[in-house]
């Protein structure tokens, strides 16, 4: 599948989201892939981040992705849903980007990790 | 062992090899009537050496032409433990039998799980590959896919896939060998000497072994059918891959390295904020640990680099773990842990401003131990133009 197309926009995501589905990546620890869930238009709007988050987890998951899940709950426990770095606060928009799949269609990414701070330091 | 099988007559029934009850001719004759093997049994009894409840036909003891035999060992238990009980002389006749029916010691597929686990179970978590909606983790074949895309895979690596993949010869052998009669057959009731007894064992050890060759052989089959399911570019590949002892896809790698292999990973470059909020921007390193022997060691940054936990700017220091304990024994979960707490440390370890335990702190307040790194030439605005775009992280951005 080709890259998809993301679009630099000024426009507010706020006015899409109405019109476009939103797809939701929660990304466990430091790996590269995570759970992708999909969220239809109507479906999303005024939910927290955190509230997507648990009810994407709560979705009855293939064998493969279960795996992935075991991995977030790992995370999550006594760990920090972040978008770049930084703690996720309400409003999903503030984290979605539009893309566009190889078919042309468009959609509203957004791309969580989910970390269990590990704190060096010396023993 | 040998000065069992080269003493008295035996006399072997149901299993049992019954060694003779040896007692003085004086003794013997005064006796007589209490070696009666039922008059042992009711003796016995009375010393509560055997239950109350045994019968009296008990097989304990045997009187066979005026001698008593008291029942001793399993037969077969001799057969089945001789390999732990006369290693040296198990391994000489285990070699020259597999000489004797030519097993070519290259029948073994030396397909080194180590690096299938590495390739195939802990790439795929540290590799991003899919676009689009399609994100998944990347399965075996797609791996197979992108080394096959990175590396020119020489020809002689798929010939020799051919050849394990020739699963015929392997069958032949099999046949041919189960065609002797390798059952394992009691010695007939009687009274054994020591010369016969050693004639059957030798026999029935020779069967044994045979025994457990074909066995092996029959999983090492199983294996190959196994792989034959896979394509024979797989093959192929984890041969290529084993000789050439080294790989790097999407930032993640390995190399062999003594008895093992170290394996990595790039964090690309990345930006750490401090306790007052100032930013500091920090290039790529490779954080990696050994796998060897099945033991996972600790997870170190293999490059020259300077971090707050590490003590000091050079290559291959030790991460400073804080309480971190990194699973040691070697599995896909374990690596997978292992990197998530090297790789934690280095990215989001950066937290505790009221406890700080690192070696360096960012701002230059704090060292511990020997250390005495600064990092003031790495520090950057948050509004420096990679920050604005995304192209830089601000990793442990969550700290207050």
């Amino acid at each position: 599948m080709k890259q998809p197309k993301i679009e630099q926009t000024t426009k507010p995501l706020e006015s899409l989201e109405d019109k476009l589905p939103l797809v939701l990546e929660v990304i466990p620890g430091q790996a590269s892939e995570g759970l992708v869930d999909i969220y239809d238009v109507g479906t999303y709007a005024g939910v927290s981040v955190n509230q997507l988050v648990q009810n994407s987890l709560k979705k009855d998951w293939s064998l493969e992705d279960q795996q992935i899940l075991g991995d977030i709950n790992y995370q999550l426990s006594e760990g920090k849903i972040l978008y770049k770095g930084q703690e996720v606060q309400s409003n999903i928009m503030d984290y979605a980007v539009k893309e566009t799949t190889a078919e042309g269609e468009d959609y509203l990414y957004v791309r969580l990790k989910v970390i269990k701070p590990q704190e060096g330091g010396l023993q | 062992m040998k000065e069992l099988l080269e003493s008295d007559n035996f006399y072997a029934k149901s299993g049992f090899l019954y060694l003779p009850l040896k007692l003085d001719s004086e003794i013997k004759t005064d006796l007589e009537h209490e070696l009666k093997p039922e008059s042992l049994i009711a003796r016995f009894k009375s010393l509560d050496f055997l239950s109350r409840d045994e019968p009296e036909t008990n097989e304990l003891f045997l009187e066979k032409n005026g001698q008593t035999f008291v029942k001793g060992i399993n037969i077969l238990s001799l057969i089945e433990t001789y390999e732990s009980l006369e290693p040296r002389d198990y391994e000489k006749k285990r070699t020259s039998l597999l000489k004797k029916y030519s097993f070519n010691p290259e029948t073994k597929v030396h397909i080194d799980s180590a690096l299938e686990t590495i390739v195939f179970e802990v790439m795929p978590y540290f590799i991003k590959t899919n676009k689009g909606l399609e994100r998944k983790r990347i399965d075996k074949k797609g791996i197979i896919d992108l080394i096959n895309e990175k590396e020119i895979i020489p020809q002689e690596y798929f010939s020799k896939a051919e050849k394990l993949y020739d699963l015929s010869s392997l069958r032949n052998k099999i046949e041919a060998l189960e065609k002797d009669d390798l059952q394992l057959k009691l010695p007939k009731e009687e009274i054994i000497s020591p010369n016969k007894f050693r004639t059957w064992f030798d026999k029935t050890l020779e069967s044994f072994i045979l025994s457990k060759e074909i066995d092996f052989l029959k999983s090492e089959l199983d294996e190959r059918s196994e792989l034959a399911k896979n394509n024979k570019q797989y093959l192929a590949t984890i041969l290529y891959l084993k000789d050439k002892a080294s790989l790097e896809i999407e930032g993640f790698g390995f190399y062999e390295q003594g008895d093992g292999y170290m394996v990595y990973k790039h964090t690309g470059p990345y930006a750490l904020k401090d306790f007052d909020g100032k930013i500091y921007r920090f290039e790529d390193c490779k954080v990696g640990m050994k796998v060897a022997d099945d033991h996972i060691y600790s997870p170190a940054v293999l490059n020259n680099y300077k971090h707050p936990f590490l003590e000091y700017s050079r290559s291959n220091q030790t991460i400073c773990l804080g309480h971190a304990k990194i699973p040691r024994e070697f599995s896909k979960k374990n690596l997978i842990k292992a990197f998530e707490i090297g790789l934690g440390v280095i990215l989001q370890g950066y937290t505790n401003e009221r406890n700080f335990g690192g070696y360096n702190r960012l701002d230059g307040r704090v060292h511990h131990g020997d250390a005495r790194e600064t990092f003031y030439e790495y520090k950057i605005l948050r509004t420096d133009p990679q920050i604005i775009s995304g192209e830089l992280e601000i990793t442990n951005d969550f700290i207050q």
